[in-house]
Formats: structure tokens, sequence, C-alpha cells
């Protein structure tokens, strides 16, 4: 499988005490991969390494098997970017922003009301931008990223402050892209968001990875090898998944006392709340 | 060099549609011409001081008020909406922005002075003459207005900038004939040297000596200007 972003050793530090240690991952051509995280923990620094808005250290980072030092600012044309630090113009409205980086990107102006369609924004594409809300605008800044349709999308928090029913309308396009070719790097705090549309995750926390892999791999890696069940008199039972459980279990459904049995998998927050410690912020 | 046209003319026309909704790039625009107006039409000044007098003060307003005040307003305030992001993560360079917004306010400045040369009625066959001159003068304090723009933060720290340039550039110019100091001063002012290439253009006097002299304060000041902004842009680039 053809690499898109190859990160080796990757070390980046702010003057503050911050550090990025030693990233080392692959983003496949194709897949949704999640980088989640907490807050603070290196998300969007290493999204703005691999969009060049900041420089590594040390290590090596490829983008389309090309060294990130070799690329110039071509490269920006096969990738999109939506991050909370872009913005988009004031003064103008939904549409005419679109239509001007529409203009920027030499795209043609046809795609403009299909692109506002795909975000659920064409009814409301007069208005101005002073006037929208933020969820809105964080779909305009989407859409102008997806204007010149991109290899590779980089997605920094693309459902943070939306509501359920646009979430999902963003999750549908996201797999709508991917269905169409694009690969697509994806930071969330949102676990069942990334338990939902990606192909891999890799958790990051204080700089540091400290899992990567498809989320069921790492939901069963983690698990706790035991089940739960809900007895007659509604006792809960913890019981292991060995032969001794099993017999158990067999037990209490000879003697009618089973009433329900639950599987202790844990889900993906669970995993990243074991292997940090800290709670999701 | 095709894409940079493109990109370049995309900013452009972006900007220029946008000073015309944009309140501070407008009330900029019309100080000059109220100033023009009120001295030349309901207070009568422009009889006791001419007429050339009142045009070398609105025309300098302008020239603080466009190149040096609007230009880095404009750019800071991309970079604090992160507009300025959005539009390098699409490709744009830092030199396509600023040229964009450049020829943007080079038309808008040349624009008003063509405006106050009607106003005030300075005689029609001086017309080449003063666009000549006036771009010249333009091109020059642009260049410093876009040094400001890559040192300013956001669009509230531009006024510190702009308003030390005003007062450097333009008391010197209004009161070069009431103080010996102005009149050194103005000497090496750029508002002020157009004028004085104006008027020995019109009036066809002057020595070589006075013409290279006045042509060599501009060019330093634009030179000068190139390389502070180039040193800055290494730098600091555009958005750090
Ligand atoms: N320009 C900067 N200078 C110094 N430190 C910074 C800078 N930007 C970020 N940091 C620090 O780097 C750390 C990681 O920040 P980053 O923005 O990458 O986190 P994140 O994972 O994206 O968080 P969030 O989920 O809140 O967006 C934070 O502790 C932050 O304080
Ligand atoms: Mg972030």
């Amino acid at each position: 499988m053809e690499n898109c972003i190859e990160m080796n050793d990757v070390t980046m530090s702010y003057d503050s005490s911050f550090a990025l240690n030693h990233l080392t991952f692959a983003v496949q051509k194709n897949e949704i991969f999640g980088f989640l995280g907490p807050s603070g923990a290196g998300k969007t620094t290493t999204i703005k390494l691999m969009t060049r808005q900041l420089k590594k250290d040390g290590g090596t980072l490829r983008l389309f098997s090309k060294e990130i030092e070799e690329t110039d600012c071509s490269i920006n044309e096969r990738i999109g970017v939506l991050s909370d630090n872009s913005g988009c113009y004031e003064r103008m409205t939904i549409e005419e922003n679109l239509c001007f980086f529409a203009k920027i990107r030499g795209v043609k102006k046809e795609v403009v009301p299909e692109i506002l369609k795909k975000v659920g924004l064409y009814e409301d594409r007069r208005k101005s931008i002073k006037k929208i809300s933020r969820g809105m605008k964080q779909r305009v800044v989407l859409a102008c990223s997806l204007l010149h349709s991109p290899e590779l999308l980089f997605l920094d928090e693309p459902t943070s402050g939306l509501d359920p029913a646009t979430s999902r309308m963003i999750h549908d396009l996201i797999l709508n892209l991917k269905a169409q070719g694009t690969t697509i790097f994806l930071t969330t705090h949102n676990m069942e968001e990334a338990d939902k549309l990606c192909d891999r995750v890799a958790f990051i926390n204080h700089g540091s990875l400290i899992e990567c892999g498809s989320p069921l791999e790492i939901k069963l890696k983690h698990a706790r090898n035991q089940i739960e069940i809900l007895t007659a008199d509604y006792q809960r039972v913890v019981i292991s998944k060995d032969a001794a459980g099993m017999r158990q279990l067999l037990t209490l459904a000879e003697q009618k006392k089973l009433l329900t049995v639950h599987s202790l998998e844990p889900n993906l927050e669970d995993v990243f709340l074991e292997l940090t410690g800290s709670e999701l912020r | 060099m095709n894409k940079t046209y493109r990109k370049v003319k995309a900013i452009y026309q972006k900007e220029m549609v946008d000073m015309i909704k944009n309140v501070n790039a407008l009330i900029m625009f019309a100080l000059p011409l109220v100033f023009a107006v009120l001295y030349s039409k309901v207070m009568p000044i422009q009889e006791a001081l001419g007429a050339d007098w009142l045009l070398m003060l609105t025309v300098a307003l302008n020239l603080c008020m466009a190149p040096l005040s609007l230009l880095p307003m404009i750019i800071a305030e991309e970079k604090e909406k992160n507009t300025l992001r959005t539009l390098m993560l699409s490709n744009v360079s830092a030199m396509e922005f600023i040229g964009g917004k450049v020829l943007a306010v080079y038309t808008a400045t040349e624009l008003i002075n063509l405006l106050l040369f009607i106003l005030i009625g300075v005689a029609w066959s001086q017309l080449s003459i003063f666009l000549l001159v006036t771009s010249l003068g333009s091109i020059c304090l642009l260049v410093i207005g876009a040094v400001f723009g890559l040192l300013a933060r956001d669009q509230m720290s531009t006024g510190l900038y702009s308003v030390t340039g005003m007062l450097l550039f333009l008391l010197p110019t209004v009161f070069s004939s009431f103080n010996s100091f102005f009149s050194s001063l103005s000497k090496i002012i750029p508002t002020a040297v157009i004028f004085r290439l104006f008027t020995m253009m019109v009036q066809g006097e002057g020595n070589w000596i006075d013409w290279v002299s006045n042509l060599a304060v501009l060019l330093i000041w634009t030179f000068c200007s190139l390389i502070v902004f180039k040193w800055i842009f290494k730098r600091k680039g555009i958005d750090r």
C-alpha cells in the first residue's frame, strides 16, 4: 500500500516546554486516519508540521513520498486543510468567499454551488459571513478546502461545535470523499466519531504516540477478557471469559437465573483513559 | 507566471470591491477630499495660500492615508482574521498576497489624487505630470506601508506605525514654509519632495542638481524600504 504521509522519529518543540517526541507512523493512501488526543496533546502542531506551517527539529517527514524539505508551496495544490486557525472574509457572503478561493485555485466557478450543497450551505449562500454561526463558518472553510478536490485532506476537529445533525452530514461527506479516493487525516476529541469513521487511529498524549492501529484491533488488544451478567435477583456479576467462568454461566443458565449477558469490550474512550490515565478534556 | 498573474488578479479584484465595503477605508479616502472641498469651496484659504499649496497638503494627506495607513491595516486584518492562513494554504505566496494589495491600494490612491486634482481645479495641462509625480511618491510610500504591514500583528497595532509615519511625512510637508526646521526636514521627506518635483516640472525651473537630488531622495527611500522589507520578511516571514 502506498503511503501518503510517512513520519519517522519526528521531533519538534516550541520555546515553551511542550514538545512532540519521536513520532513515527504512516498514513496510507485512501484511508481515513484518526489522530486522537486530549486538548494540548499536539494534534494541531502535528498538522502544522505536515502542512509546512511549522518546521520540525528532527526526524524525517515525507508527503507523497517526497521529503517535506524538498517540497515547495505547489504541494498545496494536492492538499486541502481545515484548521481552527484558517478563516474567511467577513465582509463577503458565503458564495463570494468560495468564488474568490475558486479564482485563487484556478477552479471553475461552476463547482461552487455543488460544494455548497455538499456542506449544506447552499440555501444560506447569500448570507454575509458576519451574520452566520461558528459552525457555519467552519463549514465555509471546509468548503474552501474542498474546491480543488485535494488528494489529501487535513481536517482539524471538523465537527467540534456542530450540532448532531450537521455532524452527521459532515461524517457522510467525509465517507463520500474517501469513496472518491481522498486520503483523510482527521483529528478529534470525539472517540465515537473516530470509531465510526476511521480505518486506523493513533492516540497521542503529551506529544507522544501511545497507540496506533484500527479501532477494532485496539479495542480487542485492550479487551478485559470479562463478561458482565445480570442475574434473576438483579445482581450484576462480572465473570472471566475462561472455562471456569463459562461453567459458572452455564450453571446460572440451568438454574434459569440468567437475565442478560454483556461482553465487556471497551470502547475507544475506555482504552484511551486506561492508556493515559487522564480524563478526556 | 500564469498562475501568479491569476492569483494576484484575484486578490486585486477582491480588494477593490472590499475597499468600498470597508468603512475604515472609506473614511481614509474621504478625509483628503473633505479637506479639498472645505479649503477650496467653503473657506477660501486657497486664495491666500494658492492652489498648489492646497494640492500639496491634500495629496500628502492622501499618501499618508491610503499607502501608509490603509495598506498595513488590510494586511494586518488578514493576519488577525486568519484569512492569510487560508490564502497561504491555497498556494498563495507572500509576494503574490502583498502584490495584489499594493496594486489595489495604488489604484485607489491615484484615483483619489485625480479627484483632488479636479476638485482643486489645477490646469488640465499639468495632469500628466501630476500623475507621474504622485505615482512615484505613492510607490515609495506603498513600500513603507508594506513594511508596517509586516511588522503589525493586528489592526490595532498598525495604528502605532501609521501615526508615526504620518507625523514624519505630513508635518514637515505642511509646515515647511512656516518653520526652518521643518523646511530643512522637508527636503528629505518623500511627500514634500514630490511637490518640489511637480513645481519644477510645471514651471520649468530648477537645474539638474535639483532634479537629481529630489529624485534621489525618492529612490533612496524606496530602495531602503525595499531592503528593510526583505530583511524583515526573511527574519519574520509574514505571519509569525
Ligand atoms: N505557538 C506556540 N508557541 C508555544 N507553545 C505552543 C504554540 N502552539 C501550541 N503550543 C503548545 O503546544 C501544545 C500542543 O498544542 P496543540 O495546538 O498542538 O494541541 P492540540 O492537540 O491541537 O489541542 P486542541 O485539542 O485543544 O486543539 C499545547 O500545550 C500548547 O500550549
Ligand atoms: Mg488543535
